[in-house]
């Protein structure tokens, strides 16, 4: 009798578990339990992706390992090229002209002589590109011009993309440059969603570039041309050119594809977990604590206080909850938290209830009356001997109620109501529905999140009724 | 709720129901720019289609109630409808299919950083003008709008015309500049610890941007980063900070905003501008007072003259272009599909959407009259009473039945085309020693409401009194609130006297005309809960079966709905701009052209409609004029296929006499008429035995020298 | 004492409890839906109808019309003054009477939710029943596993399985509304029309709730099998069929009617969430887009009808219950 009630506590969970391990619904639900605890623990390792990271490919991306079907094996993969100096084949026209790498830049040297002079640095890169055309591609070339003491001289930076059969598109063009410029930080881009660009080409507004120029298989080349014009005198002109990125966006994607902006669809399903774990357990302890709490008072105290609390409970359970919710986040506004404790304050009635009623009995038994004949007092009762029996109930009603939770976050992130900035799985369905997924047939969009909610609304009700079945053994010995 | 405001995009009609829709139009996904352009070909009809202001072309126009926008797409695609607004991002669903086109256009929503100029340290105009320089505009019309867009540097942006002023100081993107401006406001900046330092010595805290989360406008997000990372490369400490989209348009109205990018919604005439950059501005929202831009805007407000009102918007353009209470980004644009045998399609030029005339011009190729139109809209529009009404769907259905007194030529949206008024004349009058507006508008003569009663002067001036008395919202304006009052000098003519001088006043008063029968019914009003909140479509017309009380002057009568499903509107037969080619045709198949007095005439004629098809079930009457006077009137029978036939009986009839055939036809609430006239001569009985008499006559003579001879001869 | 004056005074005194139960309701929803958001949190209802012509003088009217000028007492007075005159209020956004608005959906959502708890109940009752006759067998255990298994389900997941599936993908079924735009004319094609806009949603709440129920009667008569009662009255040696009927049906009952209270509500107000997939023109969907429209009457009203509702069939469960066991009265 001297344990502390902590350890008591401690002693019924641990026996809890080893009776669970007899039940085979209850041992299933523990497994799928725990394998979603890893999941959402570990989540930053599972995921490849930050699931808020925008077009790391196509969007509406088909998954990778769709190329195991023929129709899909030749869809565009994300090709991201990064050329550098070393990387280029570079071939100089023009005596005054030097190319040279420095820290990593490549950098054009252009000095002036006694005549003015036309050079220019052509410098190709080649690689091969055999899959099916893309929609998407783009560009980034980073460069800074200097001119020292060369006024009137000029610098114009070209880009090219040559395809396998020869025909040559010109994607960018800075025009002459004449002064300083630095476009390092905010380099130069050509993006094939360009209209601009599509028109400059010869293109409707509405075809995709990445359709019309890779629609060969083969080698393709970049060409940047550097045209370099200076004036007569002593001065120089500095061409700098960080690294060229190219990349032509995929159209198959990690193990469940892009979604309209095209984020990992896998990454967010992983982050998902995190989300309805934290929803579903805060919830479900905030709302137990509740029920517990006035429960016990009006169980307890009885009288006056008890008829005001129940009369209380008994409005809210008149109240219809997920309208009531509804309204609330779209006047209040919409964050997690506000959510979680909207779903306990909201569903704790029905425990209180019982567990006033299981009190009250308690209250009346023969062992309390003995207690409170020696002189215990009220805490001491309640603690001491009016906790201990309730912890079934407590336990079952913890896990019974996730689920709940869960489900409820999940129909409210469908609506729209959730959280915006965290990724959950109502919200990925709310996205699959108002963004195309349903139309373009994305079954591997629309399908996980939903079992995601599924078989972890499942654990948690096979374990409560695993709970129940132990516990209560009432249930046990008469079936 | 922001599904609707697509509609906005639509007809860009002369109306002052912008309200917060055009807030609310944030959310508009990448919506785009440019020429008219397609994806699928565009029909050649409709690339030269030469507008006509006469129509309806369509016999009916249905209203699909399309929730779902996934479920509109699929239905375009289907072609169970004819036209849908396309996504950007939802353009490659549509972009291959050889059914479909997409005409593309520039609309009048402006895209802009908005700043709340009381807050420390957006209250530094350099920091404004510092941040303006880190606005890589056309990097972000090209990255995050792929190009669909316009970068504007104006604050009233060049669609408006001659309204924009092309010459206001512009902050080209440049970090440099940024740095420059700052340093020469007396700004500090510390290279060592990267820190910068206000005129006053505080060091700069963090100040942001508010715009919605990624998830709910990604390119709103994406644009606010990129201006974020500029600032940050010359150390400004400037954040994004997401807010939620409901959070942050409460936070505007209550002017507690940091600042904000979202989309300004602009009517077709910039008399936004008085509220807006006025230091009591009801729209005033940066909370700029600058005394000079005050006396401008008065002066530009409170002028009769447009071109005179359009020099002094130019310099509060030029002095709001300074003190930046917002930065414009660019002009959006949107694209919608229609499918490739539809035709007709009014577009503004230069920019600016369709035309309020495409209603009547639209058409199924190869069908020049007659069919369904089929539209959707992306919300149930759940009033439709044109005080109350507030979303572009509502307005959508309203529009069809309801005409105002001008509206947008389609040839120059900047200028005026006559409607419901033929013309009208703007003077400077002085009644009681004060400057009042006289204006008067000369309305056209042939128009009738839905249920055949004339639309005139006194429709106008008890709309007018209508509004001034029970102000609602969405139409009560400056002219409402200062008109003295109006005189109707005839039937078609009336003239409203306002306080003040306004050029502006004419817009206000261009609302949706209403009729003084059915409005000013106050029994039938009250009986249906009082003008604000009864809805006049789900009211059965007081005198007229099948009608509601829904009833305009428009070119579609509203005819049948169900609640949430769809809306369906007839084209109205009396039409008072009914397209001429639009009714019944008439040929005579056989007809005598002389007969005998006393013999019937047998005329058969057949009726065919616009169509071609053949009518049965016309009342032909036959009018029997003789010089000038209806002799007697006939009605024809129906023999079948739109034969008709009638015979006259022309007893006592002789001469040339005319036979004027009427046929009318009951559509709707209406009717289709025709008339031809074709003569007869009609002979005198005796001359049908002229020939009997003359045979007789030479009988007679011959027979009698015939006698005689015989007679000589026997004497000889 | 009569049987009949104790049953008027239970229920007397429960009328008496509900009646407050209700007022409570109201207050709360007053605080939580009015004065929480407007004078905790400053978000101003208004706002979406204010246009810039208004003038200062105007802005007032609107919120006087709104009532947002007065006390927050007789705001409240007002408030339920208006939920009791008949008309509901008056929506912010169309100004007309909720009432009116209210009976235009109201039809559609009794066809919805009306034909789908029916069915509901027949088929729960049915499976369930069936299973606890043959507990233990492989049909039992179905029941059992499949119908946990669907609780685990979200209800608009179910809805969106069956639209990718008979919507888009086979095109079995239409993906919105509730009638083809325009309907069929002829009476019987438009009846199959509804029908086939109806398949759908009518299916998501039925697979939803159908399995639900199944589980809750089997599980009573199984609790009530294992009662005293039922041994007692098997030792006797009546039949299993009279076991059921005489004594385990009576104790059954109850709860049943119980549930059925509850469910009943829900016919007027709607399912939020299966509206919503459909684009079914209903009480529910209303609810939700008047709640996005600030349209703060309307939202009041609906969630009114339901807790009035709710405790009126609650009501007249307690007095049929009453009637049916004697004993309920005097707890």
């Amino acid at each position: 009798m001297s344990e502390s009630p902590l350890k008591r506590i401690w002693y019924s969970t641990k026996n809890l578990l080893f009776e669970l391990r007899l039940h085979k619904t209850g041992l299933i639900g523990l497994i799928i339990l725990l394998f979603y605890t890893i999941v959402a623990i570990f989540a930053p390792y599972i995921a490849p992706n930050d699931p808020n990271k925008m077009q790391l490919a196509d969007s509406y991306a088909y998954p990778e390992w769709f190329a195991i079907f023929p129709k899909y094996r030749n869809l565009p993969r994300n090709i991201f090229l990064n050329i550098g100096y070393h990387d280029w084949s570079i071939s100089i026209e023009g005596d005054n002209l030097s190319v040279d790498e420095v820290n990593g830049y490549t950098v054009i040297i252009a000095r002036c002589s006694d005549h003015t002079s036309y050079g220019s640095v052509l410098m190709e890169y080649s690689f091969n590109y055999s899959y099916d055309p893309p929609r998407r591609f783009e560009g980034e070339i980073p460069y800074r011009v200097d001119i020292y003491d060369a006024t009137g001289s000029y610098v114009r930076i070209k880009c090219f993309i040559i395809t396998p059969s020869g025909r040559s598109y010109e994607l960018y063009d800075s025009r002459p440059i004449a002064y300083n410029l630095s476009r390092l930080d905010a380099p130069g881009t050509y993006d094939a969603r360009d209209v601009f660009l599509k028109i400059k080409l010869g293109f409707s507004p509405h075809d995709y570039l990445g359709e019309k120029i890779f629609n060969e298989k083969g080698t393709y080349t970049l060409r940047l041309l550097v045209q370099v014009f200076t004036v007569k005198g002593d001065g120089y002109v500095e061409v700098k050119l960080a690294n060229k990125t190219f990349r032509i966006y995929g159209m198959l994607y990690g193990l469940l594809g892009t979604d309209n902006l095209g984020c990992d669809l896998f990454s967010n399903l992983v982050y998902g977990t995190r989300i309805s774990l934290i929803v579903g357990i805060l919830a479900s302890i905030i709302s137990v604590s509740l029920g517990l709490i006035v429960g016990l008072i009006a169980g307890y105290k009885g009288g006056i206080t008890d008829q005001i609390l129940m009369f209380f409970t008994d409005t809210l359970l008149f109240m219809p909850i997920l309208p009531l919710i509804i309204a609330i986040s779209v006047f209040i506004g919409k964050s997690l938290y506000l959510e979680i404790a909207l779903i306990a304050l909201l569903s704790w009635m029905g425990l209180a209830r019982n567990i006033r009623a299981y009190v009250m009995s308690l209250r009346d038994s023969m062992y309390v009356e003995a207690a409170r004949a020696i002189g215990a007092s009220d805490m001491y009762i309640v603690f001491r001997h009016i906790l201990p029996q309730l912890s079934p109930l407590i336990y079952i009603s913890l896990v019974m109620r996730i689920p709940g939770a869960i489900l409820l976050e999940a129909t409210l992130s469908f609506l729209n109501l959730g959280d915006p900035s965290v990724p959950s799985w109502g919200r990925m369905l709310y996205n699959a529905r108002y963004a195309g997924a349903f139309s373009r047939l994305m079954w591997w969009w629309v399908i996980p999140p939903g079992l995601a909610i599924t078989f972890l609304a499942l654990a948690f009700i096979l374990l409560g009724h695993a709970l129940d079945e132990i516990l209560n053994p009432r249930l046990r010995v008469r079936r | 709720m922001l599904s609707n405001e697509k509609r906005h995009l639509k007809f860009a009609k002369l109306r002052t129901y912008a309200l917060i829709a055009v807030l609310l139009i944030t959310l508009l996904p990448y919506v785009m720019f440019l020429r008219p352009t397609s994806a699928g070909e565009v029909p050649p009809e409709q690339e030269q289609w030469k507008w006509e202001p006469y129509g309806p072309r369509m016999d009916e126009y249905l209203y699909s109630i399309i929730t779902d926008y996934d479920a509109q797409l699929m239905a375009f695609k289907a072609g169970e409808i004819d036209t849908s607004y396309i996504q950007a991002a939802r353009l490659e669903e549509v972009k291959g299919d050889p059914n479909i086109y997409i005409l593309t256009y520039q609309t009048f929503n402006l895209q802009f950083l908005g700043i709340n100029c009381k807050q420390y340290p957006w209250n530094f105009t350099a920091i404004r003008q510092a941040v303006a320089h880190l606005i890589d505009k056309e990097r972000i019309v090209r990255e995050v709008f792929h190009g669909f867009g316009v970068p504007t540097d104006s604050p009233i942006p060049p669609v408006f015309g001659a309204w924009s002023n092309p010459n206001v100081p512009s902050y080209p993107y440049s970090p440099e500049l940024a740095k420059q401006t700052l340093l020469e406001a007396g700004f500090t900046y510390d290279e060592a610890t990267g820190k910068w330092y206000d005129p006053n010595g505080n060091e700069l805290p963090t100040f942001y941007i508010q715009v919605p989360p990624a998830e709910q406008a990604p390119w709103l997000y994406q644009e606010a980063q990129m201006i974020v990372e500029a600032a940050h490369s010359i150390g400004l400490p400037l954040e994004v900070e997401a807010i939620e989209f409901q959070a942050l348009v409460s936070q505007i109205y209550s002017r507690t905003f940091k600042s904000f990018i979202l989309y300004l919604g602009w009517a077709r005439i910039p008399t936004l501008a008085y509220e807006l950059f006025r230091t009591d501005g009801t729209w005033n929202f940066w909370g700029i007072s600058d005394p000079e831009i005050d006396e401008w805007l008065e002066k530009f407000y409170y002028t009769t003259d447009i071109k005179e009102a359009q020099q002094w918007l130019w310099k509060v353009q030029e002095k709001v272009a300074k003190l930046l209470p917002y930065i414009p980004i660019y002009m959006g644009v949107a694209n919608v599909g229609f499918r490739t045998d539809i035709a007709g399609i009014v577009l503004n030029k230069p920019v600016g959407g369709q035309n309020y005339l495409t209603l009547l011009n639209v058409h199924r190729i190869g069908m020049p009259f007659g069919g369904r139109f089929r539209d959707a809209l992306g919300s149930d529009p759940r009033v439709l009473n044109p005080f109350t009404a507030l979303t572009g769907d509502e307005w959508a259905v309203l529009d069809m039945v309801y005409e105002s007194l001008f509206i947008p030529n389609p040839d120059d949206v900047a200028s005026d085309y006559p409607w419901l008024a033929e013309r009208w004349t703007i003077e400077e009058v002085e009644i009681g020693g004060s400057k009042c507006t006289k204006i008067t508008f000369y309305l056209v003569k042939n128009a009738t409401w839905h249920d055949g009663v004339p639309f005139t002067a006194r429709d106008v001036n008890f709309t007018f009194w209508f509004i001034k008395k029970n102000q609602p919202a969405q139409m009560y304006a400056k002219a409402f609130e200062k008109m003295i009052k109006t005189e109707v000098i005839d039937d078609y003519t009336i003239a409203v006297y306002i306080n003040g001088t306004s050029w502006a006043y004419l817009y206000d008063l261009n609302v949706a005309i209403v009729p003084e029968h059915i409005w000013g019914n106050e029994t039938l009003l009250e009986e249906h809960g009082g003008w604000e909140s009864w809805d006049p479509s789900k009211v059965p017309h007081p005198s007229v079966p099948g009608l509601t009380c829904l009833v305009g002057t428009g070119p579609y009568i509203f005819k049948d709905r169900k609640l949430g499903e769809y809306i369906l509107l007839v084209w109205n037969p009396n039409y008072w701009k009914r397209h001429p080619e639009k009714g019944l045709s008439l040929s005579f198949k056989k007809v005598d052209e002389m007969v005998y007095s006393g013999t019937p005439i047998t005329v058969e004629l057949s009726v065919t409609d616009y169509m071609g098809r053949a009518v049965g079930n016309a009342s032909v009457v036959i009018e029997v004029i003789k010089d000038g006077e209806v002799v007697k009137s006939v009605s024809a029978s129906h023999k079948g296929d739109g034969v008709y036939t009638a015979s006259i009986d022309t007893s006592g009839l002789t001469g040339t006499i005319t036979l004027k055939v009427m046929v009318s036809q009951k559509v709707g609430p209406g009717e289709l008429k025709i008339s031809k006239e074709t003569t007869v001569n009609v002979l005198p009985l005796w001359r049908k035995y002229l020939p009997y008499a003359g045979a007789g006559v030479v009988v007679a003579i011959v027979a009698s020298i015939v006698v005689l001879l015989l007679r000589k001869r026997s004497l000889s | 004492m009569s049987t009949t004056s104790s049953l008027l005074r239970y229920m007397a005194r429960r009328a008496v409890d509900r009646v407050a139960v209700l007022f409570l309701s109201l207050v709360l929803q007053f605080l939580l839906l009015r004065v929480l958001p407007y004078y905790v949190l400053g978000i101003d209802p208004s706002f979406f109808f204010l246009n810039p012509n208004l003038t200062e003088t105007q802005r007032e009217l609107i919120r006087k019309q709104f009532g947002l000028d007065e006390p927050l007492f007789s705001q409240f007075v007002k408030y339920v003054l208006c939920l009791f005159t008949g008309r509901l209020g008056y929506s912010f956004y169309t100004r007309r009477p909720v009432i009116s608005e209210l009976l235009e959906r109201l039809p559609n959502t009794i066809l919805l939710l009306g034909t789908s708890t029916i069915l509901t109940i027949i088929i729960g009752l049915i499976i369930g029943i069936i299973a606890v006759s043959k507990r233990g067998s492989r049909f039992d255990a179905t029941v059992i596993g499949t119908s946990i298994f669907i609780s685990a389900f979200p209800v608009f997941y179910i809805g969106l399985l069956l639209l990718l599936i008979f919507g888009f993908y086979l095109r079995w079924f239409p993906l919105a509304g509730t009638v083809s735009r325009p309907p069929p004319k002829d009476p019987v094609a438009y009846l199959a029309d509804v029908l086939w806009h109806l398949a759908l949603p009518l299916t998501t709440i039925v697979v939803a709730g159908a399995g639900g129920f199944a589980l809750f009667i089997r599980n009573l008569f199984l609790t009530q099998l294992g009662e005293d009662y039922v041994l007692t009255a098997r030792a006797k040696g009546l039949s299993e069929r009279e076991v059921m009927y005489k004594h385990v049906m009576r104790n059954v009952l109850p709860p049943v009617i119980n549930i059925l209270a509850l469910e009943l509500p829900g016919i007027i107000s709607g399912a939020v969430v299966v509206e919503t997939v459909f684009s079914w023109y209903g009480v529910g969907r209303w609810l939700f887009d008047a709640a996005m429209q600030f349209d703060y009457p309307v939202v009041q009203a609906v969630l009114f009808i339901q807790v009035v509702l709710t405790i009126v069939s609650l009501y007249i469960a307690d007095l049929v219950i009453a009637i049916l066991d004697p004993r309920v009265r005097l707890r």
